[in-house]
């Protein structure tokens, strides 16, 4: 087998190890799959990076779910607890809406058996690893759309307004009445 | 032998075609909150209904039913309050109903929620689309990678619109001791001109000796077409003539035999014996003159592909012993090989005579199952309006694309053009000034190797019938996996007892001979240029 041949054949391995094995920072549950958003009893996981009142100049990011989006208040509720946030003291947000499927690592599953086949029988490794090229350049650039094209994450400031947000929030009517803030907790499931 | 990959123009083509359709199809959630009001005009079947109370409890239904009149609502799914603790159900997580169903009042709705995905379907589909295919394809190279990647110099031409395969050289010159010269009509070739360019590649692990490529051309008009007899003789004909009827084992083949084209009658190979014969009739009727011949395009199946290199395999590390003795004049060993190939045998052509007896005619086959050869055999001379011709062959071993009857009119001599320039591709000989001019000194080709030649046609005609003529010989590479599969014993069987071994060797080749051609020709970079 060639230095290229095998060097190729690395970089596929190393891949599709890696792209089993991509740390999710967003608790599970508040990242369902798109079949699974009908079901989902939480608002969307939000990012907010923010001016802090007391450090004009430093930003903080702050990490939870949205309740809801009011009055040009933005209330989250964090690991931390409950926090509403003004609209001008807000930098940027993003709202993480679906799980992206992952393509990339999908198309590297397909193309297994074609490592198999060239780490098997050096002599047509190559000939196993040209049949695996249309998949894998398939599955990379949907994954590559999909990370970068972003249905699945809405941002602000950008072609969305805040109050586009609204209907991805725990609350899209608004906070109910009689809301005890203290009795609110952040919904973790378990990762299937 | 030939192997090699798939076209690269069709690979590009499918993946711009995939990521096309992978754009467009990119996932997205449409989520409508509505109003309680308006819920009655929208359809809810088939939908996980979400319905936001004022206080900030949800409902998520599975099934929604509405009434016109009522001011409630009811449903059956889950019941959370506004920190999302489930404080009631009606139906298990698998969808089945155990209660009652919820009664909520539409006045103490905020706002009902329905959410559609759309592009998952069209994602998943691309990636099937691509993903399956490359799975069989491997899956199949993986239990048999002899048949997937395997075997001669193959030429590319011009044929109207396209750049496509149109002959391939000498694929029974397996070693120097079978060199031969072979000559290839290009049926599909289309001049330009006085010029004409070959593309000549190297596809397959193997080392390929070309001592010429040089073209014979005969000048033709209108419709005439011109063909050859394997003795070399050249014959033009303006009447060309489609059987009545073609009769197979498995019924009519007429339709797969009218054209020069894609389709081909072929058979699978016997279960129990690969060398078992069948025959194939068909009829002329009003047939004028008497000098006619029988035109017939064919290839090979993958059989003998399969069981050259089954025989390479079973040498293992002895085969280059083996070659060196063939290669030293080892008549015996030589007639051991050629017992193997005259078993399985060519074409046998029949014709009944007036008392209604076969008589056989001739014989063609040129092996070879990449390009298909167009061959003419002289019938004898008859008065007969109707003429019935038996085609007797192993079964499983020829695919059939083309019979015809052509009247023959003029014998007519062709005119040899020697390449003009031969420019490398792809290869190591880019400096040398007489690549395939020089019998003596050929040109030795390696895996990948690619060569355009050029050929400066006589300016006497303006359309002319193009054959090739090569002649050289080839040397299969041995792969490591062959030599794993060593086996002497078989070998002698092989060559020693090739009819005991085809009996032997059917069943596995039937498991395998279903996908061979597909998986092959899948596997290969036939490009159009």
């Amino acid at each position: 087998m060639s230095g290229k041949i095998k060097s190729i054949l690395s970089i596929l391995i190393c891949l599709i190890i890696l792209s089993g094995c991509q740390n999710k920072m967003i608790p599970a549950g508040y990242l369902p799959k798109p079949k699974e958003i009908s079901r989902s009893i939480t608002g969307s996981w939000i990012k907010v990076a923010t001016y802090l009142d007391t450090l004009k100049d430093n930003k903080i990011d702050l990490y939870g779910e949205l309740l809801a989006f009011q009055n040009d208040t933005l209330y989250v509720l964090t690991e931390g607890g409950f926090i509403s946030l003004q609209k001008n003291k807000i930098n940027s947000v993003s709202l993480y809406i679906f799980a992206p499927t992952e393509w990339a690592f999908l198309g590297l599953l397909f193309i297994v058996p074609n490592v198999i086949g060239a780490l098997s029988y050096s002599d047509y490794a190559q000939y196993f690893l040209e049949i695996g090229i249309p998949i894998f350049l398939v599955s990379t650039i949907m994954g590559a759309v999909d990370s970068d094209g972003a249905n699945n994450i809405m941002h602000y400031p950008g072609i969305y307004t805040l109050e586009d947000f609204t209907k991805f929030a725990r609350f899209p009517q608004g906070l109910p009445p009689g809301l005890e803030r203290n009795k609110l907790h952040l919904v973790i499931t378990e990762a299937k | 032998m030939i192997k090699i990959f798939r076209s690269v123009c069709g690979f590009f083509i499918v993946i711009i075609l995939f990521s096309s359709i992978t754009i467009s199809c990119s996932i997205h959630i449409i989520r409508q909150l509505i109003n309680p009001s308006q819920l009655k005009s929208i359809s809810t079947a088939g939908k996980v209904v979400k319905v936001h109370m004022k206080d900030g409890s949800l409902f998520v239904l599975d099934s929604l039913i509405t009434k016109e009149s009522s001011d409630t609502i009811n449903g059956f799914g889950f019941y959370y309050d506004k920190y999302r603790n489930m404080i009631g159900f009606n139906v298990t997580r698998k969808g089945l109903v155990n209660g009652l169903p919820f009664h909520i009042g539409l006045s103490d709705v905020a706002l009902i929620e329905l959410n559609e995905v759309e592009g998952v379907k069209g994602k998943a589909l691309s990636l099937a689309l691509v993903g399956v295919p490359t799975l069989i394809i491997t899956s199949y190279c993986l239990i048999n990678p002899k048949a997937c990647f395997g075997s001669c110099p193959t030429f590319y031409s011009y044929d109207g619109t396209d750049t496509s395969l149109m002959a391939e050289g000498f694929s029974s010159s397996i070693l120097r001791a079978f060199e031969k010269e072979d000559i290839d009509m290009l049926y599909l070739a289309k001049t330009t001109g006085n010029n004409f360019h070959l593309r000549m590649k190297n596809e397959a692990l193997e080392t390929q000796v070309i001592r010429y490529a040089d073209l014979l051309v005969l000048p033709r008009s209108g419709n005439e077409r011109v063909f050859s007899t394997s003795e070399g003789e050249f014959f033009k004909s303006s009447c060309i003539k489609s059987p009545e009827t073609c009769q197979a084992p498995e019924g009519s083949c007429l339709d797969a035999v009218l054209q020069m084209d894609n389709k081909e009658r072929f058979s699978s190979a016997d279960p129990k014996n690969l060398a078992k014969k069948e025959t194939i009739e068909m009829t002329f009727e009003n047939v004028h003159g008497s000098a006619n011949g029988l035109i017939i395009g064919c290839r090979q199946t993958l059989m003998t592909t399969w069981l050259f290199y089954q025989s390479l395999s079973y040498l293992g590390n002895s085969a280059g012993y083996f070659a060196a003795k063939v290669e030293s004049g080892d008549k015996f060993l030589q007639r051991k090989v050629d017992r193997v190939w005259d078993l399985l045998g060519d074409i046998e052509i029949f014709m009944k005579d007036h008392k209604g007896k076969w008589q056989k005619i001739s014989q063609v086959g040129e092996m070879g199952p990449i390009a298909s050869d167009v061959h003419l055999i002289k019938l004898p001379y008859s008065d007969d309006k109707n003429i019935r011709i038996k085609l007797q062959m192993t079964k499983g071993l020829w695919r059939i694309n083309y019979l015809a009857l052509a009247g023959l009119e003029e014998k007519v001599e062709p005119i040899t053009v020697k390449p003009s320039t031969v420019i490398a591709v792809k290869g190591a000989n880019s400096h040398e000034a007489d690549l395939l001019k020089n019998p003596d000194n050929p040109l030795i080709t390696l895996p990948g190797d690619e060569y355009d030649i050029y050929y400066n046609l006589p300016e006497s005609a303006e359309n002319y019938e193009i054959f090739i003529k090569t002649r050289g010989y080839y040397i299969e590479w041995m792969r490591d996996t062959w030599i794993a599969e060593e086996n002497l014993k078989q070998a002698a069987i092989f060559f020693g007892f090739p009819r005991l071994f085809m009996k032997k060797a059917a069943g596995d080749f039937k498991k395998i001979e279903p996908s061979m051609e597909e998986s092959f020709w899948n596997s290969k970079y036939v490009r159009k240029n």
